[in-house]
């Protein structure tokens, strides 16, 4: 019999905002315990909510970019449960009147193409975080996370395989990171995926009994999680047994999803409108005025660029999935109008110098003008390729006027003939015995000799002219004998 | 409608109370009698009514934004000091199970 | 005459003319409390050195010229203890809050601050204000001070005795579902309850987040707008809040023009005779006054009380969540699992009024159930505040008894829940529909104890309820009544 995996993502994306959802305490990442917290993100007597603009902004720019319908007239619920991550024992979200509903996303995997279907986008708040310590037998809490806004966006389980899922969230973090909603740092929790999976006998329509699984915390892990959690499922429903509908545990480590001990009668939720916060009527003008406001998407790039300039899918794709390295290409490309040199540097050196620094084009010293110069000086070889990949790499991590540069460093290719007739006198004295080598007939010695006047140029004389004078020399000498 | 001692075990355990067995008794009695007033709401039909808050027919605000700027949060000592187990960093429990 | 027996317009205007300095003020209340509330048991919470070190402050500001427009500078203020004062400890008379000191003030507290009020202390209340008696407090019962075998009414029990008492010039209380009202009608002083937003909840413990008000409890109406004039106004920590800002209003010399409809069914046999006979007497004043009485058939909703008691007790279930011993608050010391944190202190911090009312609203929440009661429950309301909306089609004001009877004996009532919701039938109305409502006194039963009758207006309507209230107070001396038979 043959298996058909059945997927679908929930999918918690923390939202790009200086302050969190129902306080104006800060969201930055990574600040001391408790110290960006309030009485009302740690749910203290008598106080409420206040909701921030930028939320329903930017849940609605993400639901537009998806191609979603939007609720004109959204509220927010309560979901009743208690848990130490989270101080009100109920998490303010939105269940019968979400932000955005039916959107969609293409992905492409190998040559085709798949629409996923994307059920709803709903606004909600986030937990604090728990620290366990085992050896003590505690738990340490911290609420600086509580409260940070977070957008969920559930998928229909249309997905089959994991690479389906791993092209959806990546073109899915390329949108969000382009509308500026979400930087999606799976590392750092930003953006984190449920998977709901579950096997059927390929050609059936019922669905099986799912599992969720939690804790996968890169695009890799969530690939293995799939592949493993699809085998086991299938093992489990060939030997005739049945599938527990629970929340599993990804280790990565291990390789293997465990139970969660599941939270007894937990799922209750006892759900009830908000009454603490007034809604959101949403007005066609905002509206218009906000789907103006997007960018060109990654999708539509991508097809641009294929189009217009000629890369290859895979270049165009790596260029647009980061908007700053796609709007970098774009300012370099209308300096200097050779896209197959701009997109080579930028994913060769470029973003290998990117990965050793760990900086963002954007904060780098490295700009459009710079790049569209060294291609220049390249292309009318005032500069050899070697010396512009180095400039190149060095104006990441260092301000450099690239002009002043090559002056003070003496870089313009060495093509004044006398200069290059007495760095060749010089090697051919220095070095008297391997002249009478190749006097000899060891011609194999030019080599030694091109390369010695070479260095003592400082590797940048025209290699060409050094190689003619330094066989002129030879052959005078040689006729002298 | 009686309301059972099931039920009322099973309300007991969501909102997370224990109750003496006076306490349960009366629990009892007392929730019976109002459900059983509140069976008057059947005369009542809520279908095709929106689901809207409790207040939204009273209170007619809409579209109340706060400006997305940081602002003071409270010191940690001061969040920290009612509670009954912490460590001047963080609040205390004992060992959650996940 | 003594300091605590002029009203606080009087003194606000004393103080300002330096007839009396802001100590002597707060002296006299703390020594009232000092020599009278060992019987009647109104506060919880006094504040005294922190209110006389506020009156030489307040002193200071004065004299310099600040404060000039403030009607409540150097007026000392008593607060239930539902209500955040920083630094001071706030129980809401539960144990599960008897050491809580709140690091912030509510909006309320902070705007009489601002206004040079000083806060004496916090007031004696039913738990988490759930009651109608004042009797479920974790620090005991309040006395009614006419006569210490009753009760005071509740859940603002304490503010009402206060005032009575002269233990208090102008108190904070909060109404849910007649929690100013009918306490105030009780002690025989006066209690507003304003629209719905028109005090800030920020800082206010929740009980129902969709009805609950803080509103003033004081011996007349004019106190009660000297009060609202600092409290009221939009506050952005609060997204319910709007801007109603009392600002001054004229005061007519009469109520000609103004109809008054009174319903039907709300005298009928449900309501002792005795009350019926003082508020009949009240209609006849208001009528010599000049105002137009209507009857008209206003059936009590007969889904008032299931609808108050499931909408606020579904809330209060979800408000009173967070009561868990981590953060704050009663942690049991029984305690090893985190299971048994959240069970045991919250079982040991609660008493049994506030539990059931737990139950029914988890109940009312729980699936299954959740059309049936909360949805209902919705429905209900929407109607009741329409029917509401009619009359005021036709009528400036209704009027109406507070409760069925007066104060009841100390013990009587617990042993009877459901009469005892059923007697706040003619409250909840108001806070289902978010209106404003004042409770005035208007004569004695046989026993000497207080009766007191209520205006509902429409909303924002305020000023006219309290316009009327300060007309009705001019022309009668109910108000002026304080146990012990001395007419001040």
């Amino acid at each position: 019999m043959i298996w058909e995996t059945v997927i679908g993502l929930e999918i918690h994306a923390e939202l790009y905002t200086k302050t969190k959802i129902f306080c104006s305490c800060s969201t930055s990442f990574g600040n001391a315990p408790n110290t960006q917290c309030c009485p009302v993100c740690t749910a203290m007597p008598g106080a409420l909510p206040t909701l921030n603009k930028q939320v329903p902004e930017l849940a609605l720019k993400a639901g537009l970019a998806l191609g979603c319908t939007v609720t004109k007239h959204t509220k927010f619920d309560r979901k009743n449960y208690f848990y130490p991550d989270l101080p009100k024992a109920y998490q303010i979200s939105q269940l019968y009147a979400p932000i955005l509903r039916n959107g969609h996303l293409t992905i492409f995997t190998d040559n085709s193409e798949k629409d996923i279907r994307i059920s709803e986008i709903h606004m909600e708040e986030d937990a604090g975080k728990l620290i366990h310590d085992n050896e003590s037998g505690i738990s340490k809490i911290d609420y600086n996370r509580c409260g940070v806004p977070l957008i969920e966006i559930v998928t229909a389980p249309d997905f089959r395989t994991a690479a389906e899922v791993t092209s959806f969230i990546e073109e899915l973090s390329a949108i969000l990171r382009y509308t500026n909603v979400c930087d999606c740092k799976m590392q750092e929790g930003s953006l984190r995926v449920d998977v709901n999976l579950s096997v059927r006998p390929e050609g059936t329509e019922l669905l099986g009994t799912r599992t969720e699984m939690k804790n996968l915390n890169s695009i890799k892990a969530i690939s293995r999680a799939i592949n493993f959690e699809a085998e086991r499922q299938i093992a489990i429903l060939r030997q005739g047994g049945k599938i527990s509908q629970e929340t599993r545990r990804w280790d990565d480590d291990k390789g293997i999803s465990t139970s969660m001990r599941t939270k007894e009668n937990a799922n209750d939720y006892r759900y009830f409108p908000e009454p603490d916060l007034p809604p959101i009527v949403i007005e066609e003008a905002y509206l218009s005025a906000l789907k103006d406001s997007l960018p060109e998407l990654p999708q539509a790039k991508r097809q641009r660029y294929i189009a217009k300039f000629g890369l290859t899918p895979y270049e165009a794709t790596m260029i647009s999935n980061r908007k700053s390295l796609a709007e970098f290409f774009e300012k370099t490309l209308a300096l200097c109008n050779d896209p197959k040199e701009v997109s080579n540097r930028l994913l060769g050196d470029g973003l290998k110098m990117l990965n050793e620094t760990g900086l963002n084009i954007e904060d780098s010293f490295i700009t459009p003008d710079k790049l569209a110069l060294l291609i220049d000086k390249t292309n009318k070889k005032t500069l050899t390729r070697q010396q512009s990949k180095e400039i190149f790499e060095l104006c990441f991590t260092k301000s450099i006027d690239i002009e002043q540069y090559i002056l003070e460093k003496g870089l313009c290719p060495i093509t004044n003939t006398d200069t290059i007739s007495e760095a060749v006198k010089n090697t051919l004295l220095k070095h008297p015995d391997t002249v009478k080598e190749y006097l000899s007939g060891k011609t194999k010695v030019f080599g030694f000799l091109v390369g010695q006047t070479m260095r003592s140029l400082k590797g940048s004389a025209d290699p060409a002219l050094v190689n003619n004078i330094l066989k002129e020399q030879l052959n005078l000498l040689q006729n002298n004998e | 409608m009686q309301i059972s001692k099931e039920t009322v075990e099973h309300i007991a355990h969501l909102a997370k109370l224990e109750l003496s067995q006076e306490e349960f008794s009366r629990a009892e009695q007392a929730l019976t009698d109002i459900i059983g007033h509140a069976e008057i709401l059947n005369s009542l039909s809520s279908k095709g009514s929106p689901t809207v808050s409790a207040n939204e027919f009273i209170c007619s605000r809409q579209n109340l934004l706060r400006l997305d700027t940081p602002g003071a949060s409270t010191p940690k000592e001061h969040l920290l000091e009612n509670a009954a187990s912490h460590d001047n960093d963080y609040f205390i429990v004992p060992k959650t199970v996940d | 005459m003594n300091i605590t027996d002029f009203s606080v317009t009087q003194l606000s205007s004393m103080i300002k003319k330096k007839e009396l300095s802001v100590s002597e003020v707060t002296n006299a209340v703390l020594d009232n409390i000092t020599a009278r509330d060992k019987n009647i048991n109104a506060y919880i919470t006094v504040a005294a050195e922190k209110a006389l070190q506020r009156s030489k402050e307040v002193q200071k500001l004065l004299d310099n010229g600040e404060l000039c427009d403030s009607p409540l500078a150097g007026i000392p203020v008593s607060i239930k203890d539902n209500i955040c004062t920083k630094g001071i400890r706030t129980t809401c008379a539960s144990r599960m809050l008897e050491n809580f000191i709140p690091p912030y003030n509510a909006h309320a507290t902070e705007l009489l601050e601002n206004a040079g009020a000083i806060i004496i202390g916090k007031l004696n209340m039913d738990e988490f204000a759930m009651g109608s008696t004042s009797e479920t407090s974790f620090f005991g019962a309040v006395s009614n001070p006419w006569n210490t075998d009753y009760t005071p009414g509740g859940s603002s029990g304490g503010c009402a005795a206060a005032i009575i008492s002269g233990q208090a010039l102008l108190t904070l209380g909060s109404d849910t579902g007649g929690s100013i009202r009918q306490p105030a009608s009780m002690c025989g002083v006066t209690g507003f309850k304003p629209t719905y937003g028109t005090v800030s909840r920020y800082g206010l413990i929740a009980y129902a987040s969709s009805m609950d008000q803080i509103g003033p409890i004081a011996r007349s109406a004019e106190d009660c707008v000297a009060c609202m004039k600092v409290i009221s106004g939009y506050d952005p920590k609060d997204n319910t809040s709007i801007n109603s800002t009392l600002s001054s209003f004229p005061l007519n010399k009469d109520l000609s023009g103004i109809k008054i409809g009174v319903p039907y069914e709300y005298f009928g046999n449900n309501l002792s005779g005795e009350v019926k006979k003082e508020i009949y007497t009240a209609i006849e004043t208001l009528k010599t006054l000049g105002a137009d009485i209507c009857e008209f058939s206003f059936p009590i909703s007969e889904y008032a009380i299931a609808a108050y008691y499931v909408i606020a007790s579904a809330e209060a279930s979800s408000n009173l969540a967070r009561y868990d011993g981590i953060r704050y608050g009663h942690r049991s010391s029984d305690s090893v699992s985190l299971e048994d944190i959240y069970i045991k202190s919250r079982s040991e911090g609660f008493g049994s009024e506030v539990k059931n009312r737990i139950m029914l609203g988890t109940f009312a929440l729980s699936a299954g159930y959740y059309d049936e009661y909360y949805r209902k429950a919705l429905v209900a309301r929407d109607l009741i505040k329409k029917s509401f909306d009619e009359a005021f089609s036709k009528y400036d004001v209704i009027i109406s008894p507070v409760s069925p009877c007066t104060a009841p004996q100390k013990g009587q009532s617990l042993s009877d829940p459901m009469k005892m919701y059923l007697s706040d039938a003619y409250t909840v109305g108001a806070n289902l529909a978010g209106l404003p409502a004042i409770s005035l006194p208007c004569g004695f039963d046989g026993n000497g104890l207080p009766i007191g009758f209520q205006l509902i207006g429409p909303k924002l309507q305020d000023q006219k309820l309290l316009n009327i209230g300060q007309i009705f107070q001019k022309h009668t001396n109910f108000h002026k009544q304080v146990p012990g038979g001395e007419k001040l």
